[in-house]
């Protein structure tokens, strides 16, 4: 035991002398700090400079166009901005992605950057042939999760589960985004709805009676929608309208588990919704003159549904077979102008602070938009 | 003097270990793309020419996401070596703080008001622990069978520390269910407008400091 304490300061002694003959030289290399000296260090020289704020080198490309059915092709990342007016007329409750509508505030403009899958969606939808079967296109984005929710049981479609809130904000939605349409058009109802022993919508009433009787009784909402649906179908048969079906997150409609509690348990499947169930009937091709858009994303489904974003892949056999034939449109990652304009437009904005690193947050975003924004967010 | 005792004087020797893979006159490298530069128009280029330099540590990067100051913070607010979630809080509080700075500069129109706000959210980081750092520490010490709470001096990297952790105890105290990195956010903020909870306890750290100045000679005794 001693003999190994005496031969262990021997060997620290040996280190003292040969520090010793070094401190000359570490002296001249001590202004490369260690760890928390390297912190104070750092701190101190940053706030010894006076702050200036970091002022961006090139200027966002902006259109004053704001139809987007007038964009073309060459306007590809350009950017252009929605009024208030409209943003509260059509995007008021639902309709926007969370992560955008938050951005409008921050940035105080809502602005929208022209991609191409929105353009290649504006020219089939310009040249369709309406005298013909609803034409179906897939799109890869999302926009409406669900969770927790009330829920009833239905009365009038047996073994189907209301979801009341849910289904009056969508009537909400529907009203503010159609309002000023359905009073020029005048539609009426085909159908007596009877609601109960005393409420009843009569034959020949104009459709926004059934809107409303939806929003005023809650507990029908999810009935009101089911009858909205079929007299636009049948509106659409006649030829007094044009009728466009957009559903964001499609591929819910197929997670099957859901969080919705039922008589104190989670048994509840996809299927057994009535919303979605009203909204499958729009999908068979007993209709004419319309069109119906959807999108396909992996953050709308279950995490073991997650891992590919192709369309067979999140649908599964059972809705790919309900959707066949379709349309696919691939939402890429960004171009290299796309990517550019994007960057210019977030220093414009002042979101990104750190000018002059563009090859490094090209190289591990791998220009895709949600990493990119992510990476940004604490630059 | 029993043996006992003078084995645990001497333990940091005895246990500390005398080899390395590298010798000691290897220098540490430079990693900043800035420093290089300086360094290379500076004359202390043909110092550094001959010298041998290690390899750069796992964690030291010249990449525009790695900050120092950041670094170190995310030692505090790791509990149980998880610093993949520290991380991740501390980034979302960097998030809210320039959520809050941006919208503030967009919506403001006067021109002059614009430049004073501090959009840079590690500026306002660093600016925060500079402003809560304490010039001195109450080092409790035995004098004629009493303890007395003594004022002494700190060195810098201990201000730091003491500072960094005060802004992690006090956004882990705030009541409600509101989640750690919004306090956080929000206590930083203050920090570095000269406001909040961490610059009051610094400030009456000072207090008990200059009432206790009389006990002060007690740290040579």
């Amino acid at each position: 035991m001693s003999i190994f304490i005496v031969s262990k300061i021997s060997i620290r002694f040996g280190h003292m002398r040969y520090v010793k003959e070094n401190r000359e030289r570490r002296k001249r290399t001590s202004y490369l700090p260690w760890r928390s000296a390297e912190v104070c260090e750092n701190i101190k020289e940053e706030l010894g400079k006076p702050y200036t704020q970091v002022i961006p080198k090139s200027t966002v490309k902006r259109i004053s166009e704001t139809n987007p059915i007038q964009h073309s092709l060459s306007d590809i990342g350009k950017f252009y901005t929605i009024s208030e007016e409209h943003k509260k007329k059509y995007f008021q409750l639902n309709g926007f992605p969370k992560d955008f509508s938050e951005q409008t505030t921050i940035f105080n403009e809502n602005a929208i950057m022209i991609r191409k899958p929105a353009l290649e969606i504006i020219e089939y939808l310009k040249n369709a042939d309406y005298t013909k079967l609803p034409i179906k296109y897939v799109i890869s984005m999302h926009l409406h999760k669900y969770g927790r929710k009330e829920a009833n049981i239905s009365e009038t479609r047996n073994g189907l589960v209301d979801l009341p809130l849910e289904g009056a904000l969508l009537l909400k939605h529907f009203q503010l985004q159609n309002e000023t349409l359905l009073n020029k058009l005048n539609l009426k109802t085909t159908k007596e709805y009877v609601w109960n022993q005393r409420e009843s919508t009569k034959v020949g009433e104009p459709l926004m009676a059934l809107v409303n009787h939806g929003l005023n009784r809650v507990r029908y909402s999810c009935d009101c929608i089911h009858g909205l649906i079929n007299e636009l179908k049948n509106a659409a048969i006649n030829g007094q309208i044009k009728f466009l079906v957009a559903i964001g997150g499609f591929n819910s409609f197929y997670a099957g588990k859901t969080m919705i509690r039922m008589d104190e348990k989670y048994g509840t499947t996809t299927d057994q919704i009535s919303i979605f169930q009203s909204f499958l009937s729009t999908l068979q091709n007993d209709w004419c003159n319309g069109a119906i858009i959807m999108t396909v994303c992996e953050s709308t489904t279950l995490p073991k549904y997650r891992g590919s974003p192709l369309p067979f892949f999140l649908l599964r056999r059972e809705g790919f077979e309900t959707l066949d034939p379709f349309i696919p449109i691939q939402v890429s990652k960004l171009s290299e102008l796309e990517f550019h304009s994007l960057l210019d437009y977030y220093e414009d904005r002042r979101w990104l602070q750190k000018i002059g690193a563009r090859d490094e947050l090209e190289f591990i975003s791998c220009r895709i938009p949600a990493e990119l924004s992510r990476y940004c967010a604490t630059l | 003097m029993p043996l006992q005792k003078i084995i645990r004087n001497f333990r940091h020797i005895l246990n500390k270990r005398s080899y390395s893979q590298y010798a000691k006159s290897f220098i540490r490298p430079i990693i900043k793309e800035s420093d290089i530069q300086n360094i290379t128009e500076s004359k202390k280029i043909n110092v550094l020419k001959n010298l041998n330099v290690k390899p750069p540590q796992n964690w030291e990067s010249s990449s525009i996401l790695n900050e120092v100051v950041l670094l170190k913070f995310t030692n505090y607010i790791m509990r149980d070596g998880k610093r993949e979630i520290a991380l991740t809080q501390l980034k979302k509080a960097l998030e809210i703080i320039k959520k809050i700075q941006v919208e503030q500069y967009n919506k403001t129109t006067d021109e002059e008001e614009r430049k004073q706000i501090i959009l840079d959210p590690i500026r306002i980081v660093k600016q925060a622990v500079a402003n809560c750092q304490p010039l001195l520490k109450l080092c409790p010490i035995r004098r004629g069978g009493s303890v007395y709470q003594v004022p002494v001096p700190i060195s810098d990297t201990e201000s730091v520390f003491r500072a960094m952790k005060w802004i992690v105890e006090s956004s882990k105290e705030k009541e409600g269910p509101t989640p750690f990195a919004l306090k956080l956010a929000h206590e930083l903020l203050d920090a570095s407008k000269n406001k909040g909870r961490v610059i009051k306890k610094k400030i009456e750290l000072h207090r008990i400091c200059e009432a206790n100045r009389a006990y002060a000679h007690f740290r040579w005794g």
